[in-house]
C-alpha cells in the first residue's frame, strides 16, 4: 500500500534518519510512504493570531497539492503535522477562511497547475497510521526483535498532542499511542509525569539555561521511573533533550543521562533493520551502550 | 360582530421606546369590529387592570386584546382579573408585542408596523373565540419525593407535617444524600450528622412517610393530580423488622470493597450498612458484590445472624403508587476526575476530592476525624487546595461556577488548620465568590486569622516527586510561575447533576439545560416548578447550591405541593382538541399522533373519544387530521387562516 507522504524541512537535514527509519520500517509492514510531489514549508509554526491568514497559505497549498493525488497526507515531524493538521482544522471549520486562502492561492500561484483547496485532506501522523491501517496488536506479529522488556519513556511534547480539540490524535493529558506502540514492540513503556511537559522549544536560542531546566526536569522523571531510554517524534523535542544533558550531569551528580531515540529508530529495531541502517550515532547521548546491554544489539 | 377592546401597553420604556404606541391605538380606533383602543404605561398595575375592567363596562366589550408582554408572563393575570367582573377569560387574547418585537426590532417605524400586524393577527383570532369555561380535574392528595438527600427530605417533611402522605424513595440504601457525608459545615460550621441525622429519623418514623430505599421510579402515567408511578424497589435481603443493625453479620463476610459512603477511603462488607447513621438502620446485601446471593455458596452471614434476618429469598418488586404531586430532589454529583488527567487523581494516592475531604475530616470518617492522607497514613504538613476543578472552563470542562467551592474550601482550609496547627495550607483561587449571608467574614476569617496562603491563579499540572507532590501553577497576581511542594492536593470538582437524572427527566418529561440541571419554569418568578404540571423541583438536581439553598427551596417546592392540595379540584386550560362527529372518518390518525394518549377510537359508537383531562393542546391531532373533523377550542383551522391572512394583507 502507498501513501502520500510529507517529509518537512528537517526530516531532510538534520532529521533524516527519522525518514530514513520510517521508510524502512514501513517497508516492513507493507506501506510505502511516498513522498508528494512539490511540497514546500510547511509553515513551521501555527499562528495563534486569530486573523492571521496568510501564515495559513504555506500549509494550505501543500494541502491543496495533496488532494490531487488521495484524500490522506502522513507526515511524521510533530511540528509539521501540528501546522498542517491546525490549518486543516481551520479551513475546515470556517468556510470564509477558506475562500480567502484560496483567493491568496489564485493570485499566489507558484505553479500553474496549483489549484484550489476543497478541504477533503485528511492529515494523519505516522503513529496514527500505523495504528489505525495495522493495528497496535497486528504489529506484533512484524516484530523479529521485541524489545525484551526495555523499559522506555515515550515522550510526546507539545505538537503532536496539543491542542486536542484541533488534532484529536489523544488526550492531551493523558496521551497512550507512543506508550502503546512501545508495549506493542515489546518493551515496558513506563509511566513518569513529565510525558507532556515542554522541552523548551525555541528558548534555546535565547536563553538555554531554561532548557536545560526544562530537560532536567523531564529526564530526571523519567530515569526515576526506571527508563533506561527515550523516543519521541519530535526533531525539536530531541535536539532539545539530548544536547544538555552531559552539562546538566556536571551540575548535578546524581543525574545518568538518558539517550533519546526517535520512535521510528526503536520500531526499526523491533522490525530487524540492521544496525547500521538504524542510524543510532545521531545523538550526544550515545544509545548504543543501553541497547547492548540489554542484548538488542 | 364582537365588540372588541384593544389596549397598546407601553411597558415603561421597553415597548414605548421602540414601538409608537399611540399610533397602534390610533390605528384600531377605526379597525373593523374594534370598538375602544387605547394605551397606558403599565397594564398589569393595579390601576392599569382598573382601566381595562372600567372599559369593559363603559363599552360593552365582548372580546378584549393586550398588546403587552409575553403570554407566558401575564396571561392568567388578565385573564383573572376580567374574571372578577363575570366576562370570560378565554374571549381575552394576548398580542405579544415586547419579546416578539420591541425587544427585537431596532428601527421604529418597522417595530411600530410590525406591532399593527401582530395585534390584528390576534384581532382575528379573537372574532373566532368562544366562551369556555375551564375544565375541572379531581386531585390525589399524595405526593411523591424523588431523592433522599436533605432536599427532599425536608420537602417530604413540610408536606407529611400539613396532614399529607408522601411517598420518599431513594435509590440508595439510606437517606441523607450528600449532606450525611459532609464533616462540618460552613458558615457555622455546625456537624454535619448531628443537624442532619434527626430530621433522617424523623421523616422515617413520620406516620404519613412512606419510604423506599434502593429503589427507583420507572414508570409515570397519567398527569397534574392524578399520577400513577411505578416504583421499582431492590431487596435488601434481610428482613427489616428483625435486624438490630448489631453488625455480626459484617464481620464474618468474607468479601471486601471500597465503600462508596466513605468515597473509597474505607472498605466495607458485601453486607453492609453504608454508616451507622443510616436510615433506615438495617445492615442489607450488595448484591453485585456478595458472592452469590445463595447460602450454598457462602452463608457466612446468615450463620452469624442470631436474629435469623437474612432472607436470601426476597424478590425485587414493582410498587405501584398514586399520587397528585411529584417533587424531584436528586441532588448532584462530582465532575469526573477522570477527565482532568493533568492534576493525577487515579494516579496518585495523595490527590483527592473534596468529598473524600469531608471524611477524612469527619469523626465518623476512615480516620475518625484526624487528617491523615491515604497513601501512608502520615499527617500532611502541606496540603494545596485547588479550586473551580472542572468549572469555569468552557474550552475544555463546565462553563458555570459551582457556586460553593469557594466556600467548602475556605472550610475545609480552616478545619485543616484547626487540626495540623503547624500545617501549611495554600489555595489556588480564580476569585472568591462568598456571596450569602456571613459568608464573606467566613472566608476572611479563614485567610487573616488562620493564615491560609490564597493564590489567584489556576493549576496546570499536579505531579509526585519521592514523597511528595508537585503542584505546578501561575500566581497570577506576582506574575510568577510556582511550583508548590504539597503532602495531599484537595481538588473541588465541578458540581454535575446526580447520574441518571437525565433518564429520570426523560420519563418525568421535565426540561434540563445543557449541562443536565433540571429546568424551572421560570428563572426568576417560578423557580421550583417544572414546566410538567405537578411536577416540582427543588435541591441541587436544579443547579449547584448550598445547604441553606437547597432548604429553601425544598420548602418552597413543598409549599407549592401545598397549595395544589390546599384546593379539592384544578382547573385545567379548556382550549382542548374536539372531534367534530360528522367530519370525522374514523382514520384514527389522531388517536396515533397524540403523546399523551388523550384520544381513542370506539368503533361501536364509531366516534374518536377525547379525554379532556388528558388532552394538553398541542394539537398535533389537529395538524395530523386530514378531514378538519379535529378542531383545537379557540385556535380553529379557520381562525389560523383568517390570522395568516391579516398577516399577509390579503385580507
Ligand atoms: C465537598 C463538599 C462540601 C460541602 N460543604 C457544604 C457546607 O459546608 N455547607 C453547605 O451548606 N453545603 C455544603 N455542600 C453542599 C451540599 O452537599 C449540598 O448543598 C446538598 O447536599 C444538596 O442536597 P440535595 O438533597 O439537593 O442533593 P444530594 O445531597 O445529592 O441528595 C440527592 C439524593 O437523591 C438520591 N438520588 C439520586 N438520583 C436518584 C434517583 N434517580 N432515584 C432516587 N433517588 C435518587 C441520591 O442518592 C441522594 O440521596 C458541600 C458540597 C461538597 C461537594
Amino acid at each position: 500500500m502507498k501513501v502520500n507522504f510529507y517529509p518537512g524541512c528537517t526530516l531532510k537535514t538534520k532529521a533524516s534518519n527519522l525518514e530514513r527509519t520510517a521508510k524502512a520500517s514501513m517497508a516492513i509492514l507493507g506501506i510505502e510512504l511516498e513522498e508528494m510531489a512539490e511540497w514546500t514549508c510547511c509553515g513551521a509554526n501555527f499562528s495563534l493570531a486569530n486573523d492571521n491568514i496568510m501564515k495559513m497559505a504555506a500549509p494550505i497549498r501543500n494541502l491543496a497539492r495533496a488532494e490531487k493525488v488521495g484524500t490522506e497526507l502522513v507526515t511524521i515531524c510533530s511540528a509539521c503535522y501540528n501546522v498542517l493538521k491546525r490549518a486543516n482544522y481551520a479551513v475546515k471549520n470556517d468556510s470564509e477562511k477558506l475562500e480567502k486562502l484560496n483567493l491568496f492561492l489564485e493570485d499566489g500561484k507558484i505553479q500553474d497547475n496549483d489549484d484550489q483547496y476543497h478541504g477533503k485532506v485528511n492529515v494523519l501522523h505516522l503513529l496514527e497510521l500505523i495504528k489505525e491501517k495495522i493495528g497496535f496488536d497486528n504489529l506484533k506479529k512484524y516484530i523479529k526483535k521485541p524489545l525484551n522488556g526495555l523499559k522506555v519513556a515515550p515522550y510526546y511534547g507539545c505538537q503532536l498532542i496539543r491542542p486536542q480539540k484541533e488534532l484529536e490524535i489523544e488526550d492531551q493529558e493523558a496521551p497512550e499511542i507512543l506508550h502503546n506502540l512501545i508495549d506493542a514492540l515489546g518493551g515496558d513503556a513506563v509511566d513518569y509525569s513529565m510525558d507532556t511537559e515542554c522541552c523548551g522549544s525555541y528558548v534555546e536560542v535565547n536563553r538555554p539555561k531554561e532548557v536545560w531546566l526544562a530537560s532536567y526536569r523531564i529526564l530526571r522523571q523519567a530515569r526515576a521511573a526506571g527508563a533506561k531510554i527515550m523516543i519521541t517524534s519530535c526533531p525539536l523535542c530531541l535536539y532539545n533533550l539530548d544536547k544538555h544533558q552531559f552539562d546538566i550531569e556536571k551540575e548535578h551528580s546524581d543525574f545518568k543521562p538518558v539517550p533519546i531515540l526517535y520512535f521510528t529508530q526503536l520500531l526499526g529495531l523491533a522490525l530487524g533493520l540492521p544496525e547500521e541502517e538504524l542510524e543510532l550515532n545521531g545523538t550526544k547521548v550515545d544509545p548504543r551502550p543501553v541497547l547492548k546491554e540489554s542484548g538488542l544489539l | 360582530m364582537k365588540r372588541i377592546g384593544v389596549f397598546v401597553c407601553w411597558c415603561g420604556s421597553n415597548i414605548a421606546g421602540t414601538v409608537d404606541v399611540e399610533k397602534v391605538a390610533e390605528h384600531f380606533r377605526t379597525y373593523p369590529g374594534v370598538v375602544h383602543a387605547e394605551s397606558y404605561q403599565y397594564l398589569c398595575s393595579e390601576p392599569g387592570q382598573k382601566i381595562i375592567l372600567n372599559r369593559i363596562k363603559e363599552h360593552g366589550l365582548k372580546g378584549v386584546v393586550i398588546a403587552a408582554c409575553s403570554p407566558t408572563m401575564h396571561e392568567s393575570t388578565f385573564r383573572n382579573t376580567v374574571q372578577q367582573i363575570g366576562f370570560n377569560p378565554f374571549q381575552l387574547e394576548i398580542a405579544n408585542i415586547r419579546e416578539q418585537v420591541s425587544w427585537v426590532t431596532e428601527d421604529k417605524d418597522s417595530a411600530t408596523s410590525k406591532a399593527i400586524t401582530s395585534i390584528s393577527q390576534i384581532v382575528e383570532k379573537l372574532k373566532g373565540n368562544e366562551a369556555l369555561d375551564p375544565i375541572q380535574v379531581p386531585v390525589t392528595k399524595k405526593a411523591l419525593v424523588i431523592g433522599g438527600g436533605i432536599a427532599g427530605i425536608e420537602a417530604a417533611l413540610n408536606i407529611a407535617k400539613a396532614g399529607y402522605k408522601v411517598y420518599l424513595v431513594e435509590k440508595e440504601a439510606t437517606i441523607g444524600g450528600h449532606m450525611a457525608q459532609l464533616s462540618e459545615t460552613f458558615p457555622t460550621l455546625d456537624c454535619s450528622q448531628c443537624i442532619l441525622t434527626p430530621k433522617m429519623v424523623e421523616v422515617a418514623r413520620h406516620p404519613n412517610v412512606e419510604l423506599y430505599t434502593l429503589s427507583k421510579v420507572t414508570k409515570i402515567e397519567g398527569f397534574i393530580g392524578n399520577f400513577k408511578v411505578t416504583v421499582h424497589k431492590e431487596p435488601d435481603y434481610v428482613k427489616r423488622a428483625d435486624c438490630t443493625a448489631c453488625g455480626d453479620c459484617a464481620e464474618v463476610c468474607p468479601v471486601e470493597v471500597p465503600s462508596e459512603f466513605n468515597q473509597t477511603l474505607k472498605y466495607r462488607k458485601a453486607i453492609y450498612i453504608p454508616s451507622p447513621q443510616a436510615v433506615p438502620t438495617i445492615y442489607h446485601i450488595d448484591p453485585e458484590t456478595c458472592l452469590g446471593i445463595n447460602p450454598i455458596k457462602c452463608n457466612k452471614c446468615a450463620e452469624a445472624c442470631e436474629r435469623k434476618a437474612i432472607d436470601f429469598d426476597q424478590q425485587p418488586e414493582d410498587i405501584l403508587i398514586e399520587v397528585g404531586a411529584i417533587v424531584v430532589a436528586t441532588g448532584y454529583d462530582l465532575y469526573d476526575k477522570e477527565l482532568m488527567a493533568e492534576y493525577g487523581y487515579g494516579r496518585y494516592q495523595d490527590v483527592i476530592d473534596g468529598l473524600q475531604f469531608e471524611r477524612i475530616l469527619s469523626a465518623s470518617g476512615p480516620t475518625e476525624g484526624k487528617v491523615l492522607r491515604p497513601s501512608d497514613g502520615t499527617v500532611p504538613k502541606r496540603v494545596v487546595f485547588v479550586q473551580c476543578c472542572g468549572s469555569r472552563d468552557p474550552e475544555h470542562h463546565k462553563a458555570y461556577c459551582s457556586k460553593i467551592c469557594c466556600m467548602y474550601t475556605a472550610k475545609h482550609a480552616l478545619l485543616y488548620k484547626h487540626k495540623v496547627h503547624d500545617g501549611k495550607a495554600t489555595v489556588f483561587y480564580m476569585d472568591i465568590r462568598a456571596n450569602g449571608k456571613r459568608y464573606e467574614e467566613f472566608v476572611q476569617n479563614a485567610i487573616e486569622h488562620e493564615h491560609i496562603s490564597y493564590l489567584r491563579g489556576r493549576v496546570s499540572k499536579i505531579y509526585q516527586e519521592n514523597d511528595h507532590l508537585v503542584v505546578m501553577g501561575a500566581d497570577t497576581l506576582s506574575g510568577k510561575r510556582v511550583e508548590i511542594e504539597a503532602d495531599l492536593v484537595v481538588l473541588a470538582m465541578a458540581m454535575v447533576p446526580g447520574k441518571g437524572t437525565m433518564e429520570l427527566a426523560k420519563l418525568l418529561k421535565v426540561g434540563y439545560d445543557e449541562n443536565g440541571f433540571l429546568n424551572e419554569a421560570h428563572p426568576k418568578l417560578r423557580p421550583v416548578e417544572s414546566l410538567t404540571g405537578g411536577v416540582f423541583i427543588a435541591g441541587a438536581v436544579q443547579a449547584p447550591k448550598d445547604i441553606p439553598e437547597t432548604v429553601a427551596q425544598a420548602s418552597g417546592a413543598a409549599s407549592k405541593v401545598l397549595e395544589m392540595f390546599g384546593q379539592d379540584y384544578l382547573w385545567k386550560e379548556p382550549t382542548i382538541v374536539d372531534v367534530d362527529g360528522s367530519l370525522c372518518s374514523m382514520c384514527g390518525n389522531c388517536v396515533l399522533v397524540c403523546p399523551y394518549g388523550a384520544r381513542s377510537l370506539n368503533k361501536e359508537k364509531h366516534i374518536v373519544e377525547v379525554n379532556a383531562v388528558l388532552c394538553e393542546s398541542c394539537g398535533a391531532c389537529a395538524a395530523a387530521c386530514p378531514t378538519g373533523a379535529a378542531q383545537q377550542r379557540n385556535l380553529t383551522d379557520k381562525q389560523i387562516v383568517d390570522m395568516i391572512e391579516v398577516a399577509l394583507e390579503i385580507k
